[in-house]
């Protein structure tokens, strides 16, 4: 399959961030994972995520991809026992080290507008080599209407700010500044890690 | 009053008519003709370096399955594995025109070599249940041969009835479009395949109230049973499927059947929340729609005829009759109430 994002059709407003050319082939094998900061101008938001390898003609190659509703963020502790909620009863998934979110009414948090939270996504599972001279690039969109319902908003809301806090919110605006700066410690920075073999 | 002979001008409009159709053929063949090698140099110019190769998965699979491994053919080409996506344009290859997934298997069984038959089964609770089985070459040519069984559960049919140009390709026997090379790989290794609709799907009696029923668990039972009772059966079964197929074998193999020596769930759903319906929280509407439109056609016999053109619908239980398929479609008008 040919995934283009060079020119996306669905995902026309997406944030990249692209690394240098690797220096060495790099095998990415597994669960990669995110942990971003993000923030809204609404009480939830909608992230998609996709892992791209970028040629040396500047093409960009589809790895894999993620996304998650900002308001289910929570994640279970790793003993937490397996959801009910499981087609096989007492599941198998539990994969080591991964966070996995519980996906529970009780556990929804919903976001307090502009104030940044600290999400954990997982990508679905892959097995790619990315060789030298390539790039990898994380792509970030807040929709994908083509597959998925938008997420609601309240009456009369049909966009929101989404906003990634990429290097814990220096080059925010004040306001944001100062209430980013109490939470510095807890929050953390913006990264990905990427299972390589 | 009405002259005796036509009007002149009528019959030449008729006859302009008449001509117009063959002029129209002609037309659209002289296109066909010019179209059809742009069309193959485009694709065979479309046609990436990286496309997997499904023969490495399946001799995988096989091996998971113990029946006679000196069958096995040694086909995976490990240069056809997927490759960086970046070394350019391969050299064209012509068979990117015909449809690549699954690609087909590299070992071919001669469809006049297999015996193929279909049936009702009653379940537990009386339903009948539309079964087709397919015997390979070993079972036709010598009586008492005992032989590995895979069982498929199928959604989307167990097999489409073929009319015209299909039946004659596939020699009057109906077709699993989903799972053909697979099956035709696991009878050319001396495996039985045995398909079952599921209730409330094919030609299949009953109702299906929702996806992956415990009752279809159930009726998986009782068509175990019955495979380990043929005269054909070595007692030993491996259960096969794809999607909702696939999670329906898993389903099925936990089951605790005696004969379910393997099992091999592709593309599964472990957890149908967070795999294809809310997909990171957010519903996969899209998928979900399509796939409904697409299975409420199916239930009903109603696939229109363009998207698989050589097609007739399910394939009925032929000693049956076609009224009972006619009965059976109607139960399934009760699907997901």
């Amino acid at each position: 399959m040919d995934y283009d994002f060079t020119d996306s059709h669905c995902l026309r407003q997406q944030l990249l961030f692209t690394s240098s050319p690797l220096s060495a082939d790099l095998e990415i094998t597994g669960f990669p994972l995110a942990t971003l900061l993000v923030s809204s101008s609404q009480p939830d938001a909608a992230l998609f995520l996709f892992l791209l390898c970028v040629d040396t003609q500047g093409k960009a190659h589809y790895i894999t991809e993620a996304c998650l509703r900002v308001s289910s963020r929570a994640t279970l502790p790793p003993s937490t026992p397996p959801s009910p909620s499981s087609s096989l009863g007492p599941s198998v998934l539990c994969y080591p080290g991964l966070p996995r979110h519980s996906f529970r009414r009780a556990d929804v948090k919903f976001l307090t507008p502009d104030v940044p939270v600290r999400v954990e996504i997982v990508f679905q599972p892959t097995s790619y080599r990315v060789l030298r001279g390539q790039s990898i690039r994380l792509a970030v969109a807040g929709s994908n209407p083509r597959d998925f319902l938008p997420i609601p908003l309240g009456e009369g809301v049909d966009f929101y700010d989404l906003t990634l806090h990429v290097d814990g919110g220096k080059d925010e605006r004040a306001g944001i500044e100062r209430r980013m700066e109490e939470s510095n410690a807890e929050l953390g920075r913006c990264r990905l890690v990427l299972p390589v073999v | 009053m009405r002259s005796r002979f036509p009007d002149p001008r009528d019959i030449l409009q008729n006859a302009a008519r008449i001509l117009v159709y063959p002029l129209f053929l002609l037309n659209g063949l002289l296109l066909g003709l010019l179209c059809s090698p742009c069309v193959c140099v485009y694709c065979a110019w479309k046609r990436r370096p990286w496309n997997i190769s499904s023969d490495a998965y399946v001799l995988d699979e096989r091996n998971g399955e113990e029946d006679e491994p000196e069958h096995l053919v040694e086909t995976g080409n490990a240069s056809s594995l997927p490759d960086a996506p970046t070394k350019g344009l391969s050299t064209p290859s012509f068979s990117c025109l015909f449809p690549s997934f699954p690609e087909k298997p590299s070992t071919t069984i001669n469809i006049k070599d297999v015996k193929y038959s279909t049936l009702y089964l009653s379940a537990r609770d009386g339903t009948r249940l539309a079964v087709d089985v397919w015997l390979p070459p070993a079972c036709k040519r010598a009586e008492g041969r005992k032989v590995g069984c895979v069982l498929h559960q199928a959604r989307y049919y167990r097999s489409f009835k073929l009319w015209g140009p299909g039946n004659l390709a596939r020699n009057g026997l109906p077709i699993n479009l989903l799972n053909n090379e697979y099956f035709e790989r696991f009878l050319s290794q001396g495996l039985a395949v045995v398909s079952m609709d599921i209730r409330g799907s094919g030609a299949s009696f009953g109702c299906s109230r929702g996806p992956w029923l415990e009752v279809e668990t159930e009726d998986a039972m009782v068509v175990m049973d019955w495979i380990l009772h043929q005269p054909w059966s070595n007692g030993r079964l491996g259960l096969w499927g794809i999607s909702y197929e696939g999670t329906r074998a898993l389903l099925s193999g936990v089951a605790g059947h005696r004969g379910v020596k393997a099992v091999v769930p592709m593309y599964m759903f472990l957890d149908v929340y967070s795999d294809v319906g809310f997909i990171g929280g957010m519903h996969l509407r899209g998928f979900v729609q399509n796939w409904e439109r697409i299975t409420r056609l199916l239930d009903h016999n109603k696939l229109p005829k363009i998207v698989f053109p050589f097609t007739d619908g399910v394939q009925p239980v032929s000693s049956a009759g076609p009224a009972t398929l006619k009965a059976a479609l109607r139960e399934h008008r009760g699907n997901w109430r």
